[in-house]
């Protein structure tokens, strides 16, 4: 995975945990990036149908911020580690 | 604005003077407000616009531009998807003292619809895959539009992925489905609602 890459991920998505910005456009912003550059990953599956399905406020069927929260702090922590064992 | 309505027959020569005067500067004063570049309104039509433009403001500085935008008519491609036109009001900017006649409740299947290009006179529902099954609006958007960052979808690939998946998921929490066809289209998959699998959620396909 690229540094930089990883680098952009891991600021979107501390970005989205800090808030108050956990918009639908931001999301999109860390899908984009996801998708792109980390299909590979092993949390890949997950966290893109996360984001996929992500819709502010939630919906029947449908992840709210929560529930993306949930799923996007494990890959910041896999982030964060993976550019401190390189640095 | 108010205030400067004809409250009586005979008006002095003050109050014509002030009436002339901030009927004047009033399009300047506004302009200031909304921060808009210009107004060329004059006389009678000073107090609308000046009603129009503070509003505008109000809404800007309240609700963001963004969402302000999603209650006028302003002839984007998605911008007033959702939104059912007042038909007075067809294909004319709506940024008026009438905007609240515009406002309506937002209509996920008149979205869907918009959004695939079938919002066709007397349609009803959801928007459908060539092979029948309904979009919501968040498919349609992805599959029409395209993921962010990507390019549409061709809506009979949705098909072919929950017909030729061989992948299937199931997510209790949200109810739904996601089928995967790493033999189609690599990491692709669709997620249908699991009371019917006929129902798109939504759609990954990368470029």
């Amino acid at each position: 995975v690229n540094r930089t890459d990883a680098a952009d991920l891991l600021k979107l998505i501390d970005c989205f945990i800090a808030g108050p910005d956990r918009s639908r456009q931001l999301a999109d912003e860390i899908e984009g990036i996801v998708i792109q550059c980390f299909q590979e990953a092993t949390w890949f599956d997950d966290v893109s149908t996360a984001l996929a399905q992500f819709s502010p406020g939630g919906d029947e069927h449908y992840f709210d911020e929560q529930a993306l929260m949930t799923e996007l702090v494990p890959v910041a922590e896999l982030l964060r580690e993976s550019l401190a064992e390189e640095s | 604005v108010t205030w400067l309505a004809p409250s009586s027959r005979v008006e002095s020569v003050e109050r014509r003077l002030v009436r002339s005067v901030l009927a004047a500067i009033l399009p300047f004063v506004a302009c200031f407000v909304a921060q808009c570049p210009s107004v060329t309104t004059a006389g009678a039509e000073t107090a609308h616009a000046f009603d129009a433009l503070v509003r505008n403001a109000r809404a800007r500085s309240v609700v963001g531009v963004a969402e302000f935008d999603h209650f006028l008519d302003l002839g984007g491609p998605t911008a007033s998807a959702g939104l059912e036109r007042n038909p007075e009001h067809a294909g004319v900017a709506t940024n008026s003292v009438d905007d609240a006649s515009s406002i309506v409740r937002y209509d996920p299947q008149w979205a869907s619809r918009q959004l695939a290009g079938q919002n066709l006179p007397s349609s009803t529902g959801y928007a459908t895959t060539p092979g029948g099954r309904t979009f919501s609006a968040h498919a349609a958007e992805r599959t029409f539009v395209g993921g962010p960052g990507r390019a549409p979808v061709d809506p009979g690939l949705v098909d072919d992925i929950l017909n030729q998946g061989t992948r299937v998921g199931f997510d209790p929490i949200r109810d739904t489905i996601k089928v995967s066809a790493p033999n189609l289209c690599g990491r692709c998959y669709v997620v249908v609602d699991a009371q019917t699998g006929q129902h798109v959620v939504t759609v990954m396909v990368p470029k």
